[in-house]
């Protein structure tokens, strides 16, 4: 809030003051004195007014609860619920004014795994929000714009940017879990635990080219994210093959190659031992959507077994980490 | 002569303003009046609570007087400190409206508790912050619930008490701790990472059983963490390394709140494939912990229980333990 109150702005005001108010000024308040502090009141108020700071509030998909902590699928309506207040800072067009809220919620638009941003407005003095789908994952219809340094939708200022969600398979339907984080916030982040892990205890593959653990695309985890400035931390626990030589890794929107930000690949030396497989990525996700695929590629191309959740409580396999929204 | 003073004073106080009016008190009340001055300050003031409102929270819950992001173990300590942190404001609700109160560092003894969590309330005592704490009534429910109170957590039935966070004693009555293995202090308002760490000081063990218990048989082999609300994130690495003869098969694991069963979320785990071999283990653990007192046990298991050699290393081969960060 104080640094909209620029020295530049504040010279210009003093300086008009001066030129009419002081002319017999004294240390004793006199009533021009008087008068000449409230006009520089007066622009002080007229410039803190239009702070854009306040945001009170987080988008979530269970309502009155701003940090969901079990995994909510199937949600076909998205709330921003007040969190640490609950007031906002809206565009007027003109200047900046804060509006308390109540919890407000949108409709899941009625797309299939597009994604779709979350903008805030003043609907005649309560808050409201207005849902607009991308054109597809990694593409807006409609670019945000910055107003005062706030993100707001271009072409419409008084519309504030809160955040990013993303539809499943399921027209009207988004999902915020452990392996699909399709809600993600620009304010008030958090910390969003990300988890996939193969249930079959093993498998067999023997071939050089990478490819999704098991052959199964839902070893990945999903986000969404609406301004690339967040970290995901990526950790991937694997098993190698006894009887050869193999690798584990993480690919990054792709199920053929692993990411070059995907370190720690171990090969192992196929000595007839079973090798704790550990690979991480830390990486600035692109705008959109994103996956993260667990993956698995056996160097010297001969069959041999990976592992994935142990019956007898010795193993589970699979991505662990975490992602800011 | 006035003039010019009172024309340079208040150009100088007034491009500063915006930096903070109150950080230099002394020089702007002397260069422009106690009048005007006040009459400056006080509308900064309203119009800086008015953009804020009842979210202001400049502080943060420490052991340690003045720290408050303490970087190195503090136990056995007595007193709660609620120390500025980013700035020295905080708004209180008064019954009726939501107040601003500048406030310099507070303290509030320890609860003569053991084992015990406790709330820590900030209020507005005549215009001045004060701290008061209130007792769970065991490791995992509050006897006084909280509230909102315009989407700020305060006390149920006392929404002039402010909620800054928790705490939990220890085994003595009255002490509480904050460190690398305890992390019994969690703040609401302005929360950092804060590491956590426990190794095992012994060489080596054997363990021959196909059940889980805790890693050499020490339920000190764990981290301790509280927290005041559902939602932070707790990260665990579980580094570890032994060997397993022919007739066995290892892993370690983490427990959560236990000591003989596992996280069904935690990945990794496996150990030695019964090929005599001195191998390396390690565990994952991503998770979010109800409101409470929560430990996370560090475990181990012979997964066949065939009667072999089966050892564990501590600190034989590199160091053994669990490692990461807890929000707080």
């Amino acid at each position: 809030m104080a640094r909209v109150l620029t020295p530049l702005g504040f010279c210009i005001a003093i300086v008009f003051l001066a030129s009419i108010n002081l002319g017999s000024f004294s240390e004793n308040s006199d009533s021009r004195t008087k008068a000449a502090v409230d006009v520089l009141i007066q622009e002080y108020q007229k410039r803190s007014n239009s702070s854009p700071e306040a945001v009170h509030g987080r988008l979530t998909l269970t309502s009155g609860t701003a940090i969901t902590t079990s995994d909510v699928t199937a949600a076909t309506t998205v709330y921003f619920t007040p969190f640490n207040g609950a007031k906002i800072s809206l565009y007027n067009g003109d200047s900046w004014a804060l509006l308390s809220f109540s919890e407000v919620s949108v409709v899941v638009p009625s797309t299939t795994e597009t994604p779709f941003d979350v903008f805030a407005y003043d609907n005649s003095g309560s808050l409201a929000l207005q849902a607009v789908s991308w054109t597809d994952d990694s593409t807006r219809a409609t670019d945000l714009a910055k107003q005062n340094g706030v993100y707001v939708k271009s072409g419409a200022l008084r519309y504030r940017y809160l955040g990013t969600g993303r539809t499943t398979s399921v027209s009207g339907q988004t999902e915020d879990s452990a392996s699909k984080r399709f809600l993600w916030n620009y304010y008030n982040r958090q910390s969003r635990s990300l988890y996939v892990r193969e249930t079959t205890a093993s498998w067999s593959y023997g071939s050089t080219p990478w490819r999704p653990a098991n052959n199964d695309v839902d070893n990945r985890v999903e986000i969404v994210v609406g301004v690339a400035e967040v970290v995901i931390k990526l950790l991937q626990h694997g098993l190698g093959p006894a009887l050869s030589e193999s690798s584990m890794g993480i690919g990054i929107n792709s199920t053929d190659t692993p990411s070059s930000f995907n370190f720690g690949r171990y090969i192992g030396a196929g000595t007839n031992i079973i090798h704790p497989e550990v690979s991480s990525v830390f990486v600035y996700p692109n705008v959109g959507y994103n996956f993260y695929q667990w993956m698995e590629s056996t160097s010297a191309n001969s069959p041999t077994d990976y592992y994935g959740t142990s019956a007898s409580d010795s193993y589970e396999n699979g991505l662990t980490g975490s992602v800011e929204g | 002569m006035v003039k010019g003073i009172f024309i340079t004073g208040m150009v100088y106080a007034a491009s500063s303003l915006g930096a903070g009016l109150e950080k230099d008190y002394p020089k702007y009340f002397e260069l422009l009046g106690p009048q005007i001055f006040q009459k400056v300050a006080a509308t900064v003031t309203s119009r800086r609570a008015e953009n804020f409102s009842e979210s202001l929270c400049e502080g943060r819950l420490t052991l340690t007087s003045g720290t408050a992001v303490t970087t190195s173990d503090v136990t056995a300590a007595t007193t709660v400190y609620f120390t500025p942190y980013q700035g020295n404001q905080i708004f209180l609700y008064s019954g009726t409206a939501w107040q601003m109160v500048t406030f310099s560092e507070v303290s509030v003894a320890v609860p003569a508790t053991m084992t015990t969590p406790f709330d820590i309330f900030g209020y507005n005592n005549s215009g001045s912050l004060a701290l008061e704490t209130a007792n769970w009534t065991d490791d995992s429910t509050r006897a006084t619930a909280l509230t909102l109170q315009n989407g700020i957590y305060v006390k149920t039935g006392a929404a002039t008490r402010r909620y800054l966070g928790t705490a939990r004693t220890t085994g003595v009555s009255g002490e509480t701790e904050d460190s690398l293995s305890s992390r019994l202090l969690w703040n609401y308002c302005n929360r950092v990472k804060r590491s956590i760490e426990v190794k095992e000081a012994t060489g080596s063990w054997t363990y021959t059983t196909n059940t889980w218990r805790s890693a050499n048989n020490s339920n000190s082999n764990r981290i301790q963490w509280v927290v005041g609300l559902a939602g932070s994130l707790v990260n665990l690495k579980l580094h570890g390394s032994g060997r397993a003869d022919t007739l066995d098969d290892m892993a370690i694991s983490i427990g959560s709140d236990s000591t003989s069963a596992r996280n069904a979320n935690v990945l990794g785990m496996y150990g030695s494939y019964g090929n005599d071999n001195d191998m390396y283990m390690m565990a994952s653990l991503d998770t979010y912990p109800t409101a409470g007192f929560h430990y996370y046990q560090w475990l181990e298991i012979s997964t066949k229980g065939g009667g072999g050699t089966v050892t564990f290393y501590g600190t034989t081969h590199g160091i053994s333990g669990i490692g990461g960060t807890v929000d707080g």
